[in-house]
């Protein structure tokens, strides 16, 4: 009978450890208190009580027993109850060490008696945060543009080059803001956690030293970047310059912006500094964020702007990749165009022709000509070339992208003012500038294919070992190779005889062979959209280029844009034999 | 000298502990630096310690061949690791902990290898049982009266060099005069009057019972902390267990005891603070609770083999270097070695308890007991707390926490357990 006791007392007792160890209740905070756990481990407490103390009893009757007997019998019992009690040391040691210390670690957020929210996490691991030896990050030219520094205590600080590549590298603020841009887009490399040899990355966790992180090397050139910064001023705006037939960023500029440098936490500081550090960079982050000119906001990629005239290039490849315009069809132009009692004004005619070509109406950037082009293309048919040049699709790139758009409300296009307007680039449309550059590379190619943009070269470890390369590769196939073609001859009639060309778009002596589209999209109030897009391809070379400068005062295209342009391909195009 | 006064089995033992604070010698070496304040000329405490170990094992070899060969190495094993940890753990905060804390080993090997030499007849004690009743008993109340207040109790006497604390002494004074007035009153033990049917315990049972209620409330109200009365009550109950033998009495003594703490729980804050943090911590791990959630921290980073030694930051945790230190090992030496600590200490009760079933007399019986119970209660009740097991109350790990009072004492009841054995084994 007793042993059949113990024998239950015993399955109890592991019945309830088991159960201890793996009960997890669903409310973090009750899985926090433990009580299940704790009422678990005095269940086991009692049932291992059980098996030690009554099996222990020698005797059946005291006064039978001489001293020594009965002593030895009590001590038996008192250092049983003293062995249960280091027994559940054990176990709570166990559990605590081992079954749930990787929930312990997870920080845990709760409210203080305040009310506000508060996080308690463990000091350590903000240690291991701070030690990692992140990635550094270099420019075409192998300058480096972040870098660390670390301290004698081992703890690093991530540091920043005067170099204008800097603003695409987003924050790095991993305990307070988190990270952006390509801090954040490429943070598993940077940390180490990707691309590390597994035997180095175990080999290090064993010798106790910190992760390291591998180095990214980006495309961009730093002397065109600088140019393109300089050329940006500090006008609101952005300039991107891509290799046309690959699809690397070249240079890539926004304005207003912002200096990572100013948000990171400099670790290698004695410690009595770090709160008010910390308190500073609370509130230039504060500050960041309350600014209305948004320098946070990643505008190359993320902006989205009225295109104006630049969309006619869209216009006019679907017009004529659908055969329903080729380069010499007659449009009617009189300096205005009236759809239904809709009066569209063109001030745009070089001279007072009221009969103009497809090719001219392109070179001259005439808003009547597109007008009944966007008619004529009609919903569908801007909806599918939009659709075909990316627009509504996030463009796959090493930053995030906003999606251009072509109507804001559904169905905006079914009315014809609607296709008129959208036709030479107001209505409801919407484009960043590294699209607007992506248009002028497929046009540009003559192939239509627009190529998949990249910032990243290539990722290798700190020895300089490959983990990753960037092979070029084709995002859409926008027209057909004939239709892109046709557009590629009039862009270069635009740049040559248009009024880009008027304007020095064609950058004579240059030698290269140029298309370009400026556009000046309105936005009430005299403010305007001012628009570049181009290309020069010379050699085996392609370069394409978008500039906007934003909400100008009386802006245009070709006086705001299109020289900012021409000096930044002017230095790309001098560096081509 | 006879071959078979040797003590081989405790030269052998001896090794590991004396080789033990090497582990310091590769801290330098190993761990970078700036992550542990201590420098390779510090390395002489190594071989004090070394010296020690020799000194207190010549001792009992001349003095006392035949007594019990595997309590010097087991304390001596806790001791390095009290040692070690405090090389670790020593920063700018603490001051220089590892040097002060190789002065009390030093001093508690003396200690060790004094009542060795000195106390040939451990029956003195028991002559003079209530003179230690009334010095240890005196020695707290002068504290409590003319002692320095820390966190609002006084319990330490300043004595310029050190922070002596009456606290550790009356504890083995209490055991001893216990074990001694038990053993006196044992044959009473068969005489229990009944009230009402009820079995009641004979006066000499009943009135030590209420006087020791009396001392534990006594310390809980002037320490406003349930752990030293907890710890007294504990012994008390144990050595009143085997000396007569019925639960009934243990039962009744917790159920006042309990009722007591309940008081204790409405009427201090202290107390209150102490089990929010144990039963719901995680809500206030920035406030009252943030020092245990730090420990838990440390144990969860810890894991099966730790982070190693010097490469964890123990130093997170709120006076680590005394209640704390277990979360430190924890979080350096992980579950092996938190675990590892657990068995050295199983093996030193049950070591005490075998030189109780050994003794030559009842009251060297009780002594031994009590002594057993001492060290098993409070090392359960520092590493229950600190595991979050239980409520975590004030005090030492034994032989390990750095502090002078509670080494030295400890190292008092490790010469009175081996003076016991040795005179057990003698024929």
């Amino acid at each position: 009978m007793k042993g059949f006791f113990r024998i239950i007392c015993g399955l109890v007792a592991i019945a309830a450890v088991v159960f201890g160890f793996l009960y997890r209740p669903q409310n973090e905070i009750q899985n926090r208190q433990d009580t299940t756990w704790l009422l678990s481990l005095l269940v086991t407490g009692i049932a291992l009580l059980g098996v030690m103390w009554v099996g222990r009893a020698p005797f059946t009757s005291k006064r039978g027993l001489d001293p020594e007997d009965r002593l030895r019998h009590y001590v038996q019992r008192v250092s049983s109850v003293l062995m249960v009690g280091f027994i559940l040391i054990s176990l709570q040691l166990l559990r605590q060490q081992v079954v749930i210390a990787n929930e312990i670690e997870k920080p845990f957020f709760t409210e203080n008696a305040e009310g506000t929210q508060i996080v308690v996490q463990d000091p350590r691991l903000i240690n291991t945060t701070l030690s990692n030896q992140r990635g550094r990050i270099y420019d075409a030219a192998g300058n480096e543009v972040a870098g660390i520094t670390t301290s004698k205590y081992k703890l690093v600080k991530r540091t920043y080059a005067d170099s204008p590549i800097k603003q695409l590298l987003g924050y790095f603020s991993p305990l307070q803001f988190g990270n952006s841009g390509l801090e954040a887009e490429y943070d598993d490399y940077l940390s180490g956690q990707h691309g590390s040899n597994p035997f180095a990355s175990l080999q290090r966790s064993l010798l106790n030293e910190p992760t390291q992180g591998n180095n990214l090397y980006l495309t961009v050139d730093p002397k065109l970047q600088q140019l393109a910064q300089d050329q940006l001023g500090t006008l609101p705006g952005s300039i991107v310059l891509l290799d046309g037939k690959t699809g690397a960023v070249l240079a890539m500029v926004g304005y207003p912006r912002f200096d990572p440098a100013e948000l990171v936490f400099d670790p290698t500081v004695d410690d009595s500094e770090w709160n008010d550090q910390i308190q500073a960079i609370e509130q230039r982050w504060k500050a960041l964020n309350a600014d209305p000119s948004q320098p946070l906001f990643m505008r190359p990629t993320q902006g989205l702007y009225v295109p104006g005239s630049i969309f006619k290039t869209v216009v006019l490849s679907g017009m004529l990749d659908t055969g329903k315009a080729k380069p010499d069809t007659e449009w009617k132009d009189n300096g205005s165009y009236v759809i239904d009692a809709y009066k569209i004004n063109d001030p745009n005619r070089p001279n007072q022709n009221t009969t103009w070509t497809t090719q001219q109406g392109y070179m001259f950037s005439l808003n009547a000509v597109f007008a009944q082009m966007g008619v004529q293309l009609g919903a569908d048919g801007i909806r599918d070339y939009t659709n075909k040049f990316g627009f509504g699709q996030e463009i796959p790139f090493d930053l995030k992208t906003s999606p251009s758009q072509v109507e804001s409300t559904k169905d905006y296009l079914t009315s014809r003012v609607a296709q008129a307007e959208t036709g030479f680039g107001q209505g409801q449309l919407q484009m960043s500038p590294l699209h607007a550059a992506l248009i002028a590379a497929a046009m540009g190619r003559g192939d239509g294919i627009m190529p998949k943009p990249y910032l990243v070269q290539s990722i290798k470890t700190p020895s300089g070992q490959l983990i990753k390369e960037t092979e070029p590769s084709n995002w859409l196939q926008t027209v057909r190779p004939e239709t892109a073609k046709t557009v590629h001859d009039i862009m270069v009639a635009s740049a040559t005889q248009g009024w880009v060309g008027q304007n020095g778009g064609s950058l004579p002596g240059s030698g290269a062979v140029i298309g370009g589209k400026t556009g000046t999209a309105e936005l009430g109030n005299d403010l305007n959209n001012a628009w570049y897009i181009a290309w020069a391809s010379k050699g085996d070379k392609l370069y394409a280029i978008a500039v906007v400068i934003d909400h100008r005062a009386n802006g245009e295209g070709l006086r705001d844009a299109l020289p900012r342009a021409n000096k930044i391909l002017s230095a790309a195009l001098a560096g081509v034999k | 000298m006879r071959k078979k006064n040797l003590r081989l089995t405790e030269i052998q033992l001896l090794i590991v502990p004396a080789l033990l604070p090497v582990v310091g010698m590769l801290m330098v070496i190993l761990v970078p630096r700036q992550q542990v304040n201590w420098d390779a000329k510090d390395l002489w405490m190594t071989f004090v310690f070394f010296g020690l170990i020799i000194a207190a094992h010549l001792a009992l070899t001349f003095t006392a061949p035949k007594s019990d060969q595997m309590i010097l190495p087991l304390v001596s094993a806790l001791t390095a690791f009290g040692l070690i940890m405090s090389q670790r753990l020593e920063t700018v905060r603490t001051g220089n902990i590892a040097s002060r804390q190789v002065i009390w080993i030093t001093l508690s090997y003396f200690v060790f290898i004094g009542i060795m030499v000195g106390l040939r007849n451990v029956m003195l004690l028991k002559r003079y049982k209530y003179t230690f009743l009334v010095f240890g008993l005196g020695l707290t109340a002068a504290a409590a009266l003319f002692g320095n207040e820390v966190n609002g109790a006084r319990l330490w006497f300043n004595l310029g060099f050190f922070n002596f604390q009456p606290g550790e002494l009356l504890k083995v004074c209490l055991v001893i005069f216990l074990a001694a007035y038990l053993d006196d009153k044992r044959d009473l033990l068969q005489a229990p009057f009944k009230i009402f049917g009820l079995p009641f315990p004979p006066l000499p049972y009943l009135l030590p019972m209420v006087v020791m209620w009396a001392i534990s409330m006594g310390l809980l109200f002037f320490q406003k902390d349930l752990g030293p009365a907890e710890l007294f009550f504990g012994v008390f109950l144990i050595m009143l267990y085997v000396a007569s033998g019925r639960v009934w009495y243990v039962l009744a003594g917790l159920i006042a005891f309990g009722a007591a703490s309940f008081v204790a729980y409405q009427e201090f804050a202290h107390v209150q603070t102490r089990v929010l943090a144990w039963t719901n911590p995680w809500p206030n791990g920035q406030g009252q609770a943030y020092q245990i959630v730090q420990a838990l921290f440390g144990f969860a980073q810890g894991g099966v083999f730790g982070k190693g030694l010097g490469y964890g930051s123990p130093n997170i945790i709120p006076i680590v270097e005394t209640d704390y230190v277990f979360a430190a090992i924890g979080e350096e030496m992980g579950l092996a070695g938190t675990l590892g600590l657990i068995a050295l200490y199983v093996l030193l009760i049950y070591r005490c308890f075998h030189i109780a079933l050994r003794a030559r007399n009842g009251f060297y019986q009780f002594l031994a007991i009590g002594i057993a119970s001492l060290l098993g209660l409070q090392t359960f009740i520092i590493i229950g707390g600190v595991t979050k097991l239980i409520p975590l109350t004030g005090m030492t790990l034994p032989f390990i926490s750095y502090g002078g009072s509670s080494l030295l004492v400890n190292f008092a009841i490790a010469g009175i357990l081996c003076r016991i054995s040795a005179e057990s084994e003698q024929t």
